[in-house]
Parts: C-alpha cells; sequence; structure tokens
C-alpha cells in the first residue's frame, strides 16, 4: 500500500467520484466542485504563462524573456501585437452592460477572418475529397499483382450505397413515398448502425477510463497489481 | 402487470441499475488483477500506419504532433509510445510538438518511459527532437507549412533550430516524410489533415481515442493514411511491433489494459442480451403492444 500523500489524496477523489455511481452525495459534489476549481485555476495560469506571457509581454517587451528564462535570446519588439492584445480586452467589456457592445468587434473580427479562411480549406477538404473518395472507381485493383480486390471493391459499393441512401433519407423536398421509401429506410439503417458504432466506441473509451483508474487504485494506492 | 406473474426472466429486467455498475465493477477488478494477455493482429485501419513506418527510410524526419490531455492518455499514451519506439529501431527521426498546453507534460511521460528508458543512447537534437507546445491551433499548422522558424527559433532545451542536425534539410511541414498526430480533441487529427497532409501531400497516419474513431475513418484511407483507434488499436500497434521486434520485449501497455476491456465488453454484452429477452418477454406477454 502506498505510503504517499498525494496518492492518498487522489484515490480518495477517485473514489468520491465514483460513488455517484450510487446516487448524487456530498462526496461526489466536493470532488466535483474541487476538480473545476482546480482545473480553472490550472487552466489560467497555463493560458497566461503559454499563451499570453509568450505572444503579448514578450513581444511587447523583450527583456521579459528572462523572467522565464535567464539564458534566452532577446526577441524582438513587435509593437503589432498591441492590435490582437485590444481587441481581446474588448472582448472583456462583456463583462459591462453599458461598453458590452464594444465587444461585438473583436467577436465580428474573429468570425469573419476564421471564416474567410476556412472556407476554400474546408470545402476541399471536407466536401470535394470526401466526394471522391466515395466515387472511386467501380473495381479496386491490386497494385501489387494487378488482381481485383474483392473485398474493397465490395466494401467501397456497400459504402456508397449507404452514402445515396442517406442523402436519400436527408431530402426533404418530397416525402418519402413510392420508389424513395425503401432508399430513405434503407438510409436510416445505415445512419442506425453508425450510430451503433460510434456508442460502442465511446463504452469503450470509458471502460478504458475505468480500467485506468482501476489500475490506480489496485496497484499505485493498495499494491495488489 | 402484477408482480406475481412476473417471471424470472422479466425480473432481471427490473434489477437495479446500480447491481450491474456492481458487477461491471467487480469482473473489471479481478480481470486487472489477473491481467490476461490475448492475442492481437493488427486490423485494415492500424496496418497502413506500420507499414508505412516500414517503408521510412533512416534519418526521415517525421512530425509528431501530442494533441491529447491527461484525460486521455490511458487511450493515446499505448500508441504514442509504441509509435515512438518504432519509429526510432527504423532510425527515424521523430521531431515532437503540440498543439494543446498539456502537449508538453505528455512529451515528459514519454521522455521518462520511452526516450530515456528504451533509447537512452540517442542524443536529442540529432535523432528527436522536442520543440514543445505553441499556442494557436489550426494557425500553427498554416504557419508550420510556409516555415517552420515562424514558430519555433529553438527546441525545448533552448538550442537554435539550425544547430540541430536532425533538422538540416526540414525547413517547414512539407519537408517532413510523415505526420503523426496523436488526438484527443480540437485541434488535431482533423486540422492536420485539413491544414497539413491535405496543401502539403505530406501523409498524415493518426491515433486517437475511442470516441473519436468514428468521426476520422471518414478520411480513411484517401486523406488519412493509417489511423490506430483507441485502445484496441493501440493494442494492435503493440502486437505488430512485438512481431517486428521480437528481440526487444517491449512492454504491451494496451494489450494487457485489452483484457479487462475484454471481459467489460463480454459483461455488457451478456447484459445487453438479457436485458432484450426480458424486455420481448414483458412485451409478448402485454400482446406484442408498443413500447413496454
Amino acid at each position: 500500500m502506498s505510503t504517499s500523500f498525494e496518492v492518498w489524496l487522489a484515490a480518495a477523489l477517485t473514489l468520491m467520484v465514483l460513488s455517484f455511481l450510487w446516487r448524487d452525495n456530498p462526496f461526489y459534489k466536493f470532488a466535483e466542485h474541487l476538480f473545476v476549481g482546480v482545473s480553472a485555476g490550472y487552466w489560467m495560469v497555463l493560458g497566461f504563462w503559454t499563451t499570453l506571457w509568450p505572444n503579448a509581454v514578450v513581444k511587447l517587451v523583450p527583456a521579459a524573456a528572462r523572467v522565464t528564462d535567464p539564458a534566452a535570446t532577446l526577441p524582438d519588439r513587435e509593437p503589432l501585437v498591441l492590435i490582437p492584445l485590444g481587441l481581446g480586452c474588448l472582448m472583456l467589456l462583456r463583462l459591462w452592460p453599458r461598453l458590452s457592445w464594444l465587444s461585438r468587434w473583436p467577436t465580428a473580427f474573429a468570425v469573419g477572418t476564421t471564416l474567410g479562411y476556412n472556407l476554400v480549406r474546408t470545402l476541399r477538404s471536407d466536401l470535394l475529397s470526401q466526394i471522391h473518395a466515395a466515387v472511386l472507381p467501380g473495381l479496386l485493383i491490386r497494385a501489387v499483382d494487378g488482381s481485383v480486390a474483392w473485398g474493397a471493391t465490395v466494401n467501397q459499393w456497400i459504402l456508397l450505397a449507404g452514402t445515396v441512401c442517406c442523402l436519400v433519407y436527408f431530402t426533404f423536398t418530397r416525402g418519402d413515398r413510392g420508389a424513395r421509401a425503401p432508399l430513405a429506410r434503407a438510409g436510416l439503417m445505415v445512419l442506425m448502425v453508425a450510430f451503433g458504432a460510434s456508442f460502442a466506441y465511446a463504452v469503450m473509451s470509458r471502460i478504458t477510463q475505468l480500467v485506468g483508474r482501476l489500475h490506480f487504485l489496485l496497484g499505485d494506492w493498495l499494491g495488489i497489481v | 402487470m402484477t408482480d406475481a406473474r412476473v417471471s424470472w426472466v422479466e425480473r432481471l429486467g427490473l434489477i437495479d441499475r446500480r447491481w450491474l455498475y456492481l458487477v461491471l465493477l467487480i469482473s473489471v477488478a479481478v480481470a486487472v488483477v489477473v491481467r490476461p494477455l490475448f492475442p492481437d493482429t493488427p486490423s485494415t485501419f492500424v496496418q497502413p500506419v506500420v507499414d508505412r513506418i516500414e517503408r521510412l527510410e533512416p534519418g526521415s524526419p517525421v512530425l509528431i504532433s501530442l494533441d491529447y490531455s491527461p484525460a486521455a492518455a490511458p487511450e493515446i499514451e499505448p500508441m504514442a509510445f509504441a509509435m515512438v519506439r518504432h519509429l526510432l529501431m527504423r532510425g527515424a527521426h521523430p521531431v515532437f510538438i503540440s498543439l494543446f498546453p498539456e502537449g508538453s507534460a505528455m512529451f515528459q511521460r514519454l521522455h521518462a518511459e520511452v526516450l530515456a528508458t528504451d533509447f537512452g543512447d540517442l542524443e536529442a537534437g540529432r535523432h528527436w527532437t522536442n520543440l514543445g507546445y505553441k499556442a494557436g491551433g489550426r494557425m500553427v499548422i498554416n504557419a508550420l507549412r510556409q516555415d517552420l522558424s515562424a514558430m519555433y527559433h529553438a527546441d525545448m532545451d533552448g538550442r537554435p533550430l539550425a544547430d540541430l542536425p536532425g533538422l538540416a534539410d526540414c525547413s517547414r511541414l512539407g519537408d517532413f516524410s510523415l505526420i503523426v498526430a496523436l488526438t484527443s480533441g480540437t485541434p488535431g487529427l482533423k486540422e492536420w489533415i485539413l491544414y497539413g497532409g491535405d496543401p502539403t501531400g505530406v501523409p498524415v497516419v493518426g491515433g486517437c481515442t475511442g470516441i473519436g474513431t468514428p468521426e476520422y475513418l471518414a478520411y480513411f484511407p484517401g486523406q488519412l493514411r493509417g489511423l490506430v483507434g483507441g485502445l484496441k488499436g493501440a493494442s494492435e500497434y503493440e502486437a505488430a511491433l512485438a512481431s517486428l521486434f521480437p528481440e526487444r520485449a517491449f512492454p504491451r501497455r494496451a494489450g494487457r489494459v485489452m483484457g479487462p476491456q475484454t471481459v467489460a465488453h463480454v459483461v455488457i454484452l451478456i447484459f445487453l442480451v438479457l436485458g432484450n429477452v426480458a424486455y420481448l418477454r414483458g412485451r409478448r406477454r402485454e400482446g406484442g403492444g408498443g413500447a413496454a
């Protein structure tokens, strides 16, 4: 069994969180609030020293680089940093109702630049490349010996048929009548299978977390493993 | 429906869910203690990653982005360790960066358990390089596409990039032979595909949590050349590494966790079957009506 105070503290907090499986209780509430508080503090400190300090303070006052690294080479001063810094300060004005309208300017800037920058890239990679990947040649040929890869070919056709059926299901211009009905139904089935696979992966992730915690409790804390 | 008429099968559907939690907890705990190790083989998603690293020339620079946090470490770390071991065994030059602030801490763990332990004779800057975390997400990737030194002037030990022999022929993202994105969220693998791999043509392979796997599979195999998904993928990669380098006997961290994971899956499947049998029996007795 561990003699480390940190390990005992972590084990106690782990058990407090797991106690929620029984029912909501004060121990779980304590651990939950502690986690939120510590996370907020951690992120604030991390954000200051890894983002605000090197990207704003050091670029405005190069000598500040020596605060974190006495041997650091001093960078050139970059007064243009004042612009994003100013926009960031305007964002904080949301806290004052009378001046909160000023926060719309940095928000508009962020939304506009992000949209403009990502639109073409997203269209190319997330739409055109995906369409291209879905409509590969009818027969997939192995590069090694030139034979037909029947497994991959059938897989490709199932994928294409599933994609078409899902698109039919989400086409609401006309109701699911006539020839469209079985296609829409098949599309719904494909979606259910996809959601089921996603949920199964989610369960696997959660079980991994559980196994990780049990490894900690039984190994690091109790020394059984 | 009265209690007197309820059969034992239907009673299964009335069990308090906390009993199920307890059974699952005990089953997994026993498996954690027993530590069963099941055989594993790489799937069609993992094998391309193994093959691509096998084909790398010695000295090839490979960008590894550690975009995960401690919460995802149980899933991502085993695959990160296995892939870095594989890269170093093949003589490639891993260059570590991170788009997550916690990435620096994740690198410290990787350094302690892999670089210092298994490859202590390799030299930082010559055989591997750690450039550390940069804020900015996709903008960092865009900047790296133009010029590596636009974002990084030195490695984490303060050595200027020009003094690092491992990066002598590497001035921008397009000079890398491979991008490996290990991801638990955003920014991560998707950003590396969209802003790194697609515009430069550098092949991208990835590793991610189980929850993220379905999202990234949409990019396989055209834009994403291989994917190590969740703990299962990590276990498959470890198995491949064990068969490639049987003399090294690297630890199979994910493989050991897959034992309890498999036990949990079996228990959940049994619960699913019993729950559905109880539900169907109840519905049939009520005359085949709608929901019970």
